[in-house]
């Protein structure tokens, strides 16, 4: 049965070519995108299911609760946390602990190289799935000063021999002895390390001074990830029970950090970390589950549009089809027999569609790979037989989706169809349901229109934004480590070179500093953004004195006393005016008094995201982690080249690291660009899914209206009037959709441009144009179409009867 | 096999009734060939349409193979014409979009028969109606009387018990009629199945056994 039904779906298709490539077409464009998200889904979900019992494996994450009534979620927790939970409570089967202050540079057989990696306790080969290539798991991860390397990092240091046993030097922290190399490991995970220390070094590194006293430090939730076996059957809810006891029974006594009023822990399960929410100081690097659940409700929306053309010209072609209906029935077919036939029809315009989606999905490929964050997610979309089968069933899907509506009404017509003429059936054609799909279609498209509008100006707005220092033709080197004292001398004796300032980051960007503040020994501390600078900074960002002077000579290293703040600052903390303000003390942190030297114009040092807050330019060389280099105009590539010559001649270990000021500023609205190319894109599909939807409707209006058209004209209606009256309905409904997505776009244009404190106005100059744009194509297919009918010869419209 | 009682079918508008079908009292047997006869506008194709459960009778009782008709629901009504009932049509009626071999297997399909036996139902009777050459045409391919052939072995492709046919050969010209009409008769006499038909012609009636006159929406006795 299905395969007729398949030989007549294809006839049918054949039969209306028009309708066929309008659906057919349609669908194509939306499933290429839809597979695209498929299989982003598909491989978002493959994270960490190879390890054992990883139902009851969880993750501790801190939600650190702030004196302000905010929140922050945080996947890290104090370091004590996990071990006095798992000594306290049987149900917690097992426990291992990530610290992260294990970064480092290597050196080992003569090469240096960077190493990324997590200190970790013997129980990592209990908890988790990975295997080890060589070495002993039981073993590997106790003794003190022990690291275990992925197996590529080994082949690194070590081509042509085995690591094991081998020692490696790593800078700042000390010696570790290579006990193991791990296999690759048997799946995606959102474990981000190349190396893994053993936790027992962990004392000797505090004692030593290489790593900051965390072992028993309830206060830094920062550094460590805390992960928990639960025995079986033991409850979720009693282990955030007793979570909530340990932390009551430990903070009571402690001073929390500033900012924080309450710490509270809870759990997430392993298996829920990729994709998961969004958490600060998350390990790994993948797609956030809101990402994956925007990009699916865009394709979603999508879908539905060309569905709807499906819906839309199938029922329009209902009353043609009746008398075949009546016929079949009256021939002993049920209606669900004839429901199977119609809904066959869809689904094999949507399989047909699936292969013309796959290779456009081909084409859009690349351009997805190349968005930022595609980058940013080691994300490689590829295709297996699993993902063929995802294809076949989301394709059958849409198909029932798509032909659900006509098929159950059309398989309405009563046999009695066969003995009525054509046109006194009563089908009920669902105009209306027809006239709503429509307008949704447009009110969606229309509303893209706006959003992309609306992202595009602001964009531009940001990107133009004047922030008020300066970024021209400075370059910024990395100094990694390197004493800036040393490069600078040699770097300002090159001829291209007008000026050198050092700074901790750069300004303009997402990168953040703070600490806290007081004016006066007994007032409440309040964070305040800082950035360490030398005396050159000012005058090379070009920022304005308005009291005070800059910074004298550069202080010896830990011994800052000076500080400059800017205009906002002096307001905020009443400290007069800008020259009542100079040489007033100000405490920074816990230990150090600073004398206010200078008081600066305000200038948003921050991407127009953030409003103008007070800010801080401290003067402490300890925190320098860059050189920002003004060019002279003219050829820059030459000095960066000469620029590189003095780099490699004094820093021979390492790579220079540079780029231009306006660059990286551009980079902070990466993710922006990203969500203007996505929504564009999707915008541009919907429209031409929307204008094809439209242009398979207005040309039938005009077919089925020819005759009434010839009619017209003998009694001598203008070409002009006939347009008007075939594309009037369509107007309307055009109109009605403008009047719907004005307010849509309206609210989530202004929901997008709220995360920025600098935005654009939002008015009817930002709308209007996009939405003329939709509207003059709209017009346009529906004029071809009505013009085209009522240029017809009435007398070929006439004749046949 | 059929029996009608006080069959009315009307249409009320206001207070106003008009009158298709007036106490339609009828008995029709197993194996008859009945012609119902009457002017234009007597409810000749009416009377039709209910025997061929397509209408329903305004008020009255219907039985078909002892069972009431008036009970039946959809899904009932199209188990009745898969497996006993037949219809032929003036305007023939054939599904354009199929072949004449696929508009004969489509009845079979619904009636869920196996692939070779129809093949094989539908091979007799291209074979019996001498159309074998014409199976992969299309209808618009063929002449109004091959056409109506076609109908034809639509509707004796399931095995009806019971034919109905609303002028059969109302678009045929004379020579094509008789040969449907003869058709008819060799199908009633030979195979015993039940055929009623609705015809303006006289010469058509001869070919069945009994005449059902109506005039006005009552049986003219």
């Amino acid at each position: 049965m299905i395969t007729n039904y398949f030989k007549l779906a294809l006839r049918n298709l054949a039969k209306h070519r028009l309708f066929s490539a309008i659906n057919i077409f349609g669908l194509s464009l939306s499933m290429s995108v839809c597979l695209l998200i498929l299989m982003l889904l598909q491989e978002a979900y493959r994270y960490d299911n190879f390890h054992p019992d990883s139902d009851r494996v969880y993750r501790i994450n801190t939600e650190a609760i702030r004196k302000n009534g905010g929140s922050e979620s945080y996947a890290s927790t104090p370091y004590p946390l996990a071990s006095v939970l798992k000594q306290r409570y049987s149900q917690v089967e097992n426990s291992c602990r990530f610290m992260r202050s294990f970064n480092s540079e290597a050196s080992c057989s003569g090469k240096i190289l960077p190493v990324q990696g997590l200190l970790t306790e013997p129980s990592f080969f209990q908890m988790f799935g990975f295997q080890l290539l060589e070495g002993n798991a039981a073993t590997a991860l106790k003794e003190p000063f022990s690291i275990v390397l992925t197996q590529k990092l080994a082949d690194k240091f070590f081509p042509r021999e085995s690591a094991l046993g081998k020692t490696m030097e790593l800078r700042g922290i000390g010696a570790f002895q290579v006990t193991g190399i791990l296999a690759d490991f048997p799946g995606k995970t959102h474990f981000e390390f190349e190396a893994l220390g053993s936790a027992s070094s962990i004392p000797a590194m505090e004692a030593s001074g290489t790593l900051s006293k965390l072992s028993d430090d309830w206060t830094d939730y920062y550094q460590t990830y805390s992960f928990i076996k639960l025995a079986k059957g033991a409850s979720w809810g009693q282990t955030e029970s007793d979570l909530a006891a340990v932390s009551s029974s430990m903070y009571s006594k402690l001073t929390l950090e500033s900012r924080d009023a309450d710490y509270r822990f809870y759990l997430q399960p392993l298996e829920k970390i990729t994709p998961g929410p969004i958490l600060s100081n998350s390990m790994g690097r993948a797609l956030p589950a809101m990402l994956l659940w925007f990009l699916t409700a865009l394709g979603a929306i999508i879908m539905l549009s060309a569905c709807f053309n499906y819906t839309n010209l199938t029922l329009s072609r209902a009353l043609s089809r009746a008398k075949e209906i009546g016929v079949r029935k009256v021939i002993g077919a049920s209606r669900q027999q004839v429901i199977g036939q119609l809904l066959t029809e869809g689904v094999l315009t949507s399989l047909i569609a699936l292969g013309g989606g796959w290779l456009l999905m081909k084409l859009v490929q690349p351009g997805f790979n190349s968005l930022s964050f595609a980058a940013f997610t080691d994300l490689s979309v590829k295709a297996d037989a699993m993902t063929a089968l995802w294809f076949l069933g989301f394709a059958v899907v849409i198909g029932i989706i798509a032909g659900l509506l006509p098929a159950l009404t059309m398989s309405r017509v009563s046999p009695t169809a066969v003995l009525r003429k054509l046109e006194s059936i009563k089908l009920f054609k669902r105009v209306g349901l027809r006239k709503v799909l429509l307008v949704s279609q447009f009110t969606v498209s229309l509303v893209f229109i706006i959003l992309v509008t609306v992202i595009a100006r602001q964009i531009g707005f940001v990107m133009s934004l004047d922030y008020g220092f300066n970024t021209s033709r400075i370059l910024n080197i990395k100094l990694q480590g390197v004493d800036p004292e040393k490069l600078i001398p040699a770097f300002a004796a090159l001829p291209g070179v007008e000026n050198i300032s050092a700074a901790s980051h750069n300004m303009g960007t997402f990168e953040d500093s703070s600490d806290d503040v007081r004016c006066s020994p007994n007032a409440e501390p309040e964070a305040v953004r800082d950035y360490s600078v030398d005396r050159h900074f000012a005058d090379n960002m070009g920022l304005t004195f308005i009291a005070g002077e800059n910074f004298p000579e550069n202080p010896p290293h830990g011994k800052e006393s000076f500080l400059i703040v800017n205009e906002r600052f002096v307001e905020k903390y009443n400290l007069g005016t800008p020259a009542e303000a100079i040489g007033k003390r100000i405490l920074i942190g816990d230990s150090t008094s600073v004398i206010l030297r200078g008081v600066i114009k305000d200038f948003l040092y921050k991407p127009a995201n953030y409003a103008l807050e007070p800010l801080m330019l401290r003067n402490d060389p300890d925190y320098w982690r860059l050189l920002n280099i003004k060019l002279a105009a003219g050829n820059p590539a030459s000095t960066i080249a000469a620029l590189q010559g003095v780099w490699s001649e004094l820093v021979p270990e390492r790579e220079m690291v540079s780029e231009f000021y306006e660059e990286t500023i551009e980079e902070n609205y990466a993710n922006l660009n990203d969500i203007l190319i996505i929504i564009s894109f999707f915008g541009f599909l919907g429209i031409v899914i929307a204008a094809m939807g439209l242009l398979g409707m207005a040309t039938y209006t005009v077919e089925t209206r020819t005759k009434e058209i010839g009619v017209r004209k003998v009694m001598g209606a203008s070409i002009l009037d006939l347009v008007l009256l075939l594309s009037r309905s369509f107007l309307w409904l055009l109109g009605i959709a403008a009047v719907l997505a004005i307010p849509i776009g309206w609210f989530l244009g202004t929901q997008m441009l709220n995360i920025f404190a600098h935005r654009i106005e939002l008015g009817l100059g930002v709308i209007l144009p996009g939405i003329l744009l939709l509207l003059l194509v709209a017009v346009l297919t529906i004029g071809t179409q009505t013009l085209r009918g009522a240029l017809g010869n009435p007398v070929t419209a006439l004749r046949d009867d | 096999m059929i029996e009608l009682k006080d069959i009315e079918r009307y249409f009320q508008t206001g207070s106003l009734k008009t009158y298709v079908l007036r106490y339609v009292t009828a008995k029709i047997l197993e194996g008859e060939f009945v012609s119902i006869m009457g002017p234009s506008g007597a409810g000749k194709s009416t009377l039709l349409n209910i025997i061929g459960m397509l209408e329903e009778p305004t008020a009255g009782e219907y039985w078909f193979l002892g069972e009431g008709v008036h009970k039946f629901n959809e899904r009932r009504r199209a188990e009745m014409y898969r497996e006993y009932i037949g219809f032929v049509f003036q305007a023939y009626h054939l599904i354009d979009d199929l072949t004449v071999y696929e508009n004969l297997e489509a009845p079979l399909i619904y009636k869920k028969v196996p692939s070779a036996e129809r093949k094989s139902r539908i091979a007799d009777l291209l074979d019996r109606f001498n159309i074998v050459a014409k199976k992969d045409l299309f209808p618009n391919q063929l002449s109004g009387g091959q056409q109506q052939l076609v109908g034809i072995a639509r509707a004796l492709i399931g095995r009806p018990k019971l034919i109905l046919a609303d002028e059969p050969t109302g678009n045929l010209q004379s020579q094509q009629a008789e040969e449907i009409m003869s058709i008819f008769q060799q199908l009633n006499k030979e195979e015993g199945v039940t055929i009623i038909q609705v015809t303006h012609s006289e010469e058509n009636a001869g070919y069945g056994n009994r005449i059902l006159n109506l005039k006005d929406g009552k049986i003219d006795a």
